[in-house]
């Protein structure tokens, strides 16, 4: 049989490879099944012919599925019929060594590519009869088909047999594999950061329009936040899909290079890594952090901390939900500078928890944003008559758009900042001490 | 773990002196399987899903001709050396001779140790 690549024709070699149907018997079955086939296709195209220019709507439906129905109901029999017919024969004509050979050699050939399986499947005729001859001589007698198989299982089934004489056996080459993984971690990199800033925007902008319209901001739930990472995974999918899509194409170019023809001066400075801060920013920013978290945990004792109108403002309903929060987040950036100055070697966790803080930075400042409560409230004990009536709503609105323009500012600061972090991640850290230590050993 | 990383260093190990086997088997002319055995024979045994690829791969570069023809009431293809193989086998004998006596003297540790001690001097 002519190896075809048609669905039919896969399917007959999977029954054929997985010995469903005995060998003597198989041209039978194949015909059988096709007969079958096409006698749906053909009663079911006739009756819809007939039927068609007569009835329409309900009536034409209810024939073309009574039609399917016996349709179905005689091909299942005629199907059933074939197949007992190949197991009585399977039964009465066990397989002999030489079909088993046949067999497989022909389950080769359906893998093998297409210009010369001939001349394959003879090579290894020669060479499994060959071998075969060896074994009988040992033996002083011809093999079972046991025997046979056993040798014929040494081989390797027939798909990796087949695959050794195929051209190329790897979507991504050596040669390329490095810059792809470059630009596959650059990419997703890039499509979470660019997804998270704007799946985090859009809400923001909802809520101005919300605001504008003195409606309730709208809460985040938990179906919003699974669709928010199921989205976030089928975007980071569609990313690795391109990008390998990509190189799989460039690599199946003959002479293709990734490398290109570079020269050391055409080498851009992207592998080195980013300029530490200096220490003493990091010193700053550790004392400072400390002192803001004192201030944060004074506050509700000591309102003088936001200013001459903390006398009139008291914590509101979210200020207890936050607080812990707030807490570890100080905590969390003091440790990180605490890391930076004790052990600034330690590349990847310092990145990674900048990276952490960043996004926690922003999930609570957007928690802040969506949050119903008041942060601080007024206390009007404490307020004048005259500006009683003003004040409140001075208050709400500084912290809508108080709150609001600090998110923004903070999101695009960490995606410029994060930037030079994400290609430090990039870099091992035993690259960095080689990069350092051109002084020959003494 | 050591098992399996001694094994993927072996095959890497085998894998260029392969090479070099086939070509200076085929300095006679042989058949698929007569060829796997006399490898064998030699200690290099090789599977026939590695061997088979490999002659096509050679005979595609030019290395190794091919013929079929019939023995023993049966068709064989028969390979053996190219001259341009010739030339490339005896270059890749001299690298391999030069190889061996670089490792060997790695291994013996001998130069090293006469240099450190001249260093010392």
């Amino acid at each position: 049989m002519k190896p075809t690549n048609s669905l039919l024709a896969r399917y007959l070699r999977f029954v054929e490879s997985r010995d469903w149907v005995a060998a003597e018997a198989f041209p039978v079955f194949a015909r059988g099944l096709r007969a079958v086939l096409w006698t749906l296709a053909v009663v079911f195209a006739v009756t819809y012919a007939l039927a068609g220019p007569i009835v329409r709507g309900e009536a034409l439906r209810a024939i073309l599925l009574v039609t399917l129905g016996w349709t179905l109901w005689w091909c299942v029999w005629a199907a059933g019929l074939v197949a007992l017919f190949t197991l009585i024969f399977r039964l009465a004509r066990p397989a002999t060594p030489g079909k088993l050979t046949g067999k497989y050699l022909d389950a080769i050939g359906g893998y093998l590519p297409p210009d010369q399986p001939e001349d394959i499947l003879a090579e290894l005729a020669a060479d499994i009869r060959s071998e075969m001859e060896d074994r009988e001589a040992e033996l002083g007698r011809p093999l079972t088909a046991e025997e046979v198989e056993t040798i014929l299982k040494r081989h390797g089934h027939p798909m990796l047999v087949a695959g050794r004489y195929l051209p190329r056996q790897y979507l991504i080459g050596p040669s390329t594999f490095p810059f792809y993984w470059f630009t596959l971690k650059t990419a997703l990199w890039i499509a979470a950061l660019v997804y998270v800033v704007v799946a985090v925007s859009v809400p923001f902008v909802r809520g101005m329009v919300q605001a504008a319209a003195n409606a309730a901001p709208g809460e985040v739930t938990v179906a919003g936040a699974w669709s928010f990472l199921l989205i976030g995974a089928l975007v980071l999918l569609a990313v690795f899909g391109a990008v390998t899509a990509v190189f799989a194409a460039l690599e199946s170019i003959p002479g293709f290079s990734p490398a290109g023809n570079w020269t050391v001066k055409s080498l851009s400075s992207a592998a080195r890594p980013p300029r530490a801060k200096p220490r003493w920013e990091w010193m700053v920013g550790f004392v400072a952090t400390g002192l803001f978290a004192g201030c944060w945990l004074a506050m509700p004792d000591f309102p003088w901390n936001l200013g001459p109108a903390g006398r009139y403002l008291m914590p509101g309903a979210a200020w207890a939900s936050i607080r812990l929060a707030m807490i570890l987040l100080l905590l969390a950036a003091m440790v990180e500078a605490g890391v930076q100055l004790a052990r600034p070697q330690w590349t990847r966790f310092c990145t990674a928890v900048h990276v952490a803080l960043r996004a926690a930075g922003l999930a609570f400042l957007g928690f802040l944003f969506h949050s119903s409560d008041s942060l601080v409230v007024v206390n009007l004990a404490r307020v004048p008559a005259a500006d009683a009536h003003r004040l409140p709503q001075i208050i709400v609105e500084c912290t809508f758009y108080g709150s609001l323009m600090a998110l923004l500012i903070a999101g695009m600061t960490d995606l410029v900042q994060c930037l030079p972090y994400l290609r430090r991640w990039f870099l091992r850290p035993d690259r960095e001490r080689k990069g350092t230590s051109h002084q020959p050993a003494s | 773990m050591n098992a399996e990383l001694f094994e993927n260093l072996r095959l890497e190990l085998r894998r260029g002196c392969l090479i070099l086997a086939v070509l200076a088997e085929l300095r006679t002319e042989r058949y698929g399987y007569v060829l796997r055995k006399s490898l064998a024979d030699c200690g290099m045994a090789i599977d026939e899903n590695t061997l088979y690829p490999l002659l096509r791969r050679l005979e595609t570069q030019g290395l190794l001709v091919s013929e079929w023809r019939e023995e023993e009431k049966r068709n064989k293809r028969f390979y053996r050396l190219s001259p341009e193989g010739g030339v490339i086998l005896s270059r890749l004998l001299e690298e391999w001779t030069g190889i061996n006596r670089s490792l060997n003297r790695i291994i013996e540790g001998e130069p090293s140790m006469e240099r450190n001690h001249e260093a010392h001097q």
